[in-house]
């Protein structure tokens, strides 16, 4: 039943732990009653609507140590509280890995993006929103904190279904790691929307590698909208795998996402919609992301 | 003192945006009397449903009062428009035996603190019997659909009916004919401010004071005080800087009644400030409406025969929802001289929200549905479409024109403007890059469309109900003036223009002119600001409060100079006898009025007037519009490149104030043409219950606008005026729509329904179906 009413959430304890240690034995001791907030920007919403009501808010944001960005053994190590904002004007990434500069450029608006975090985003799981689409195409590592250590997960495992990821209810995500994309690539993040700042009707995270003979040694594609998680085009990249990307061969790996693809109709387009505005928006990253190789 | 620069006509900046751009304006929810408590509204979760028990839930929060639709005394609210041979039904504040849509108010609570609001709602079940329900107007109109009023046996309200010559045989004798179904979508006006009111009833005065989100403070308090039975002396609405309203906050809603009713049992301030999903699902809802039309052409391109049936979805008939239909009936032919045609609306009920006046009134679709018909004739004819507009248009020469519809036309020059604006955007050159662009894969289209409109509501003797508009002035002995205005700003920029217009009157500068508004115990009776009207009618009326007034101090001039009457003028703020070389300063009259001692025999003291103004006729605007959009052929998304808006607004007080009308009114209708839908689903809820949903048009959305305009001065007010609020969103959802249609014509498509989304256009490109 809808809920008609709704501007303050339904009361909660609210938590501000100094450290992750802190935070964990808060986890431990609340566990499904309670809810790490981070920049809030997705979880304040829900709570206004009601839709989620934990009694406990473990609200992270003010713990040291975890907003950073570092370049690493051709990686780039970017702390769970790094903000929107941040990651998208890093020159590390904006130079190494523009595909999830871009994304994060059209994340909600400026406000949303000065407070959202990267792991907010991630650890939310909306299979529609910008980031999770650039951690699935990259195959990104999530290093998870819980109080019997440290374990790190890849992104085909870390996202599970609709807003479910791997993340157990006594651990936090600490770091999310990119690669850096090796000379010869070309990367884009192209979003279809309806209006500035809305989700997706679909987007296309697109990252290519050409070889010196200009035959595409690496191709990753990450989809969002049109799955109830975050889509790893795996057969389009296929298609594309030690091809020269002629506009054939951009055509079949485009033809190939949009077959992988399974949107349901929602207010933002129907299935067969979205379907066919895969095929356009892969095609047009694809394009995109060679114009950018260098 | 006076400047040229602060005269009539000149653009000086708005005196109110200081307040609103730095966040000072006050609106109702900054107000907080001592001791308020705060109201929450249960809202039917069915779009149709019977309403049986009441149940607690004693672990929640228990209100201080709670009232039911099944136990309410609240009288009925008192329907605005009526439509004659309409079915008879009561609007009540709660729902009492059925709801009739999903946000109907069903229940009302109050607590002492609003953070327990939403708590206390969640404490409260009410027992529900689901009924069948009909979304849709035309399935409502099949037999077998279920009913609204069991008791009308159908959900038919009314039908009303225009038309002139002899339809058919225009549709037998021609030479061309086009026909089209066009459905424009349900969309509402989205002021940034939601409703709003505080309720407060003092037991030792035995006053009630109101604040209130309104555009008609003085109809607001003559509604509560009947609604309660009060003494209306003892009825003070305030209708404080009010964020917008675009016609939604017209008129008197549920949540106003039942705030009064709190604070008259409990006597204490009641407040509700109701949030944004209350707002789309319950608060007025407008446009939505299916037009069946047919147009009949000679070769020459002579439109010789309209035919239109207008299926209108008013929702659950409220007290202003039969106001929109009934206005689109009256402009269906628009700016062309038609001699034949024949148009029915059907105003239909379904279980949807009340219905009524969103920016522009039924106007915008008249317009868009007159104007695509010119559109498909021209394609049938393989004419230029400015063409056709040129062959049809009511000339300067056929004013004032009788529409055949009840408007009378004044004056305008369409076809002036439609040219004046081709010449801007340079439609000729454009005609011809884009048949130099045809085949390479851009889509580009060109709109061009002519709107006009009435403005200026009244008279009250040709409406049947006050039309006038009323202004107290008040000279002070400093020769400041405070001018009382009954008509009631909300964002137009009237605080600016009414102070123009004494100031020009007065040969003062407008910042000493202060602008008072909103309070029905300050200002005089006024009937408010909506339908373009206030500068037509409140500014005429502030012009001859001020011209009273500057006759007096003529007189107490004379006198204190000791010369004729006849020989003194007002000029630059002094007043001068001419032959005798005397003069008086502005300000030493005004002191003189109040010291009294020198006055004139037999003239009181004090230096005041008043003026209501009924205008002797509507008055109407009229402009060009003129859009280039590119579609998108593989996602059909649509991008507004250029846009030419050359509007006549009569005489104009101040371009700030009408370009950013003009621009305002653009954005409303570039959002209405391709983004703005309130949608509910096959369970008859609503999907777009937030701004994440139901979109408008944003910067992001609206070129860079170019307006020009041309001045034919209104004859029926002294400023020869004409209404600017509505102009742009008439003229902008036609032009948008147009240019879709012109993009889509090598595809072999056309459009058939607003908003045009991209799946839509996408859809009209490739599968021929909607």
């Amino acid at each position: 039943m809808f809920t008609l009413f709704n501007m303050i959430p339904r009361a909660f304890e609210y938590y501000a732990p100094a450290s992750v240690s802190e935070a964990l034995s808060l986890l431990q001791k609340y566990g499904d009653e309670s809810k790490v907030l981070a920049g809030g920007q997705s979880l304040v919403p829900l709570m206004k609507l009601r839709l989620v009501s934990p009694a406990h808010i473990i609200d992270i944001g003010r713990i040291p140590g975890l907003s950073y960005i570092k370049e690493e053994d051709n990686k780039i190590r970017i702390g769970a509280l790094t903000t929107h904002h941040e990651v998208e004007t890093s020159p590390v990434v904006k130079s190494k890995c523009m595909v999830l500069s871009e994304a994060e450029s059209h994340v909600g608006d400026q406000q949303v993006r000065n407070r959202g975090t990267i792991g907010g985003s991630a650890c939310h799981a909306d299979p529609a929103a910008d980031v999770p689409s650039v951690l699935v195409a990259l195959d990104a590592e999530f290093k998870m904190t819980g109080s019997s250590g440290d374990r790190v997960v890849d992104a085909r495992n870390f996202f599970q279904d609709i807003f479910t990821t791997d993340l157990r209810q006594n651990e936090i995500l600490a770091e999310i790691t990119v690669p850096a994309l090796p000379p010869r690539s070309g990367s884009t993040y192209l979003k279809f929307e309806r209006g500035a700042g809305d989700f997706a009707i679909v987007a296309v995270a697109a990252a290519v590698t050409l070889d010196q003979a200009g035959v595409c040694q690496d191709v990753r594609l990450g989809l969002a909208g049109v799955e109830s998680i975050p889509l790893r085009a795996l057969k389009a990249e296929e298609a594309l795998k030690g091809k020269k990307p002629d506009d054939n061969a951009i055509l079949e790996a485009a033809a190939r996402a949009s077959e992988q693809s399974k949107p349901s109709s929602d207010i933002r387009g129907s299935a067969e919609y979205k379907k066919e505005m895969v095929k356009v928006f892969v095609k047009r990253a694809l394009k995109t992301a060679l114009s950018r190789v260098s | 003192m006076s400047a040229k620069k602060t005269m009539l006509g000149a653009p000086i900046k708005r005196k109110e945006d200081i307040r609103f751009i730095t966040g000072r304006g006050r609106y109702v929810d900054d107000f907080n009397p001592p001791n308020t408590v705060y109201m929450g509204v249960l809202r039917s979760p069915y779009a149709h449903a019977k309403i049986n028990n009441i149940h607690f839930n004693k672990e929640k929060i228990k209100p201080l009062s709670i009232l039911t639709g099944n136990n309410s005394p609240l009288k009925p609210l008192p329907v605005f428009i009526n439509i004659p041979g309409m079915k008879p039904y009561s609007p009540q504040a709660l729902a009492s035996g059925k709801a009739r849509y999903v946000g109907e108010p069903v229940a009302a609570i109050v607590v002492d603190s609003r953070s327990d609001v939403e708590d206390a709602l969640e404490g409260i079940q009410l027992e529900y019997e689901p009924l069948e329900a009909v979304v849709d107007a035309e399935t409502a109109l099949q037999t077998g659909s279920p009913l609204l009023y069991d008791e009308w046996g159908t959900n038919l309200i009314v039908k009303r009916t225009a038309s002139r010559g002899d339809v058919d045989r225009a549709f037998r004798e021609a030479e061309a004919t086009v026909k089209g179904r066009f459905k424009i979508g349900r969309q509402t006006a989205i002021p940034i401010e939601n409703r709003a009111v505080i309720a407060s009833f003092d037991p030792y005065s035995e006053r009630l004071t109101i604040w209130c989100t309104s555009q008609q403070p003085h109809r607001t308090r003559d509604t509560v005080a009947e609604a309660f039975n009060l003494p209306l002396e003892k009825v003070r609405i305030i209708a404080p800087d009010v964020g917008g309203g675009f016609g939604v906050k017209f008129g008197v809603y549920p949540e106003y009644l039942l705030a009064t009713y709190f604070t008259l049992l409990l006597k204490r301030p009641v407040k509700w400030v109701e949030d944004r999903r209350e707002h789309l699902m319950s608060a007025i809802h407008g446009r939505e409406q299916t037009h069946y039309f047919e147009m009949a052409a000679g070769r020459d391109g002579r439109i010789t025969g309209f035919k239109d049936h207008v299926v209108a979805d008013v929702g659950s008939p409220s007290i202003i929802s039969m106001s929109p239909p009934a206005k689109t009936l009256q402009l269906i032919t628009g700016c062309y001289k038609l001699e034949n045609f024949k148009v029915d609306v059907d105003f239909v009920a379904t279980n949807k929200a009340p219905f009524g006046p969103v920016r522009g009134n039924g106007r915008p679709e008249a317009i868009l549905v007159v104007e695509h018909a010119l559109d498909l004739v021209a394609q049938e004819l393989k004419m230029d479409p400015v063409e056709v507009r040129m062959r049809n248009f009511v000339s300067p020469r056929d004013m004032p024109y009788d529409s055949g519809t009840g408007l009378r036309y004044d004056s305008g020059d369409f076809a002036a403007v439609l040219k004046k604006a081709c010449e801007l955007i340079d439609y000729n050159g454009l005609r011809k890059q884009q048949e130099a662009q045809h085949g390479k894969g851009r889509s580009i289209g060109i709109g061009a469309v002519c709107y006009v409109e009435d403005t200026g509501f009244g008279p009250s003797k040709t409406s049947g109900r006050p039309g006038y508009e009323t202004a107290f002035i008040r000279v002070e002995r400093t020769g400041a003036v405070n001018l009382y205005t009954g008509a009631s700003p909300h964002g137009q920029g009237l605080e600016t223009t009414l102070a123009q217009i004494c100031a020009e009157e007065l040969t003062i500068h407008p910042e000493d002119v202060n602008v008072v508004f909103g309070d029905t115990e300050r200002v005089p009776y006024g009937i408010g600001t909506f339908g373009s009207r206030s500068a037509v009618v409140a500014g005429s009326a502030a012009l001859l409060a001020a011209r009273k007034a500057k006759e007096k101090m003529l007189a107490i001039a004379s006198h204190v100079l000791d010369a004729s009457p006849e020989s003194m003028i007002l000029g630059g703020g002094v007043f001068m006898s001419g032959g005798e070389g005397r003069s008086i300063s502005f300000r030493d009259v005004a002191k003189a009025a109040y010291d009294a001692a020198g006055l004139p025999p037999r003239l009181e003291a004090g230096l005041q007037a008043s003026s209501y103004f009924d205008p002797p006729a509507l008055t109407f605007s009229c402009g060009a519009h003129v859009a280039v959009v590119e579609v998108d052929s593989e996602t059909g998304n649509v991008k507004v490149l250029k846009y030419v808006v050359v509007d006549d607004c009569g005489k104009v007080l101040n371009p700030v104030v009408v370009h950013g009308q003009i621009e305002g009114g653009v954005a409303k209708g570039i959002g209405g043409a391709l983004l703005e839908q309130l949608k509910y689903d096959e369970n008859d809820q609503l999907l777009t219950s937030t701004l994440m949903d139901y979109l408008i048009a944003s910067s992001m959305d609206v070129p860079e606008l170019e307006i020009d305009r041309l001045e034919t001065p209104s004859e029926s007010n002294p400023l020869g005026v004409k209404g600017v609020g509505e102009g742009g969103t008439i003229g902008a959802v036609a032009a948008v729509v147009s240019a879709v249609q012109d993009a889509l014509r090598p595809f072999g498509g056309g459009v058939d329904q607003v908003p045009l989304t991209p799946e839509v256009v996408w859809r009209l490109l490739w599968k021929q179906t909607g």
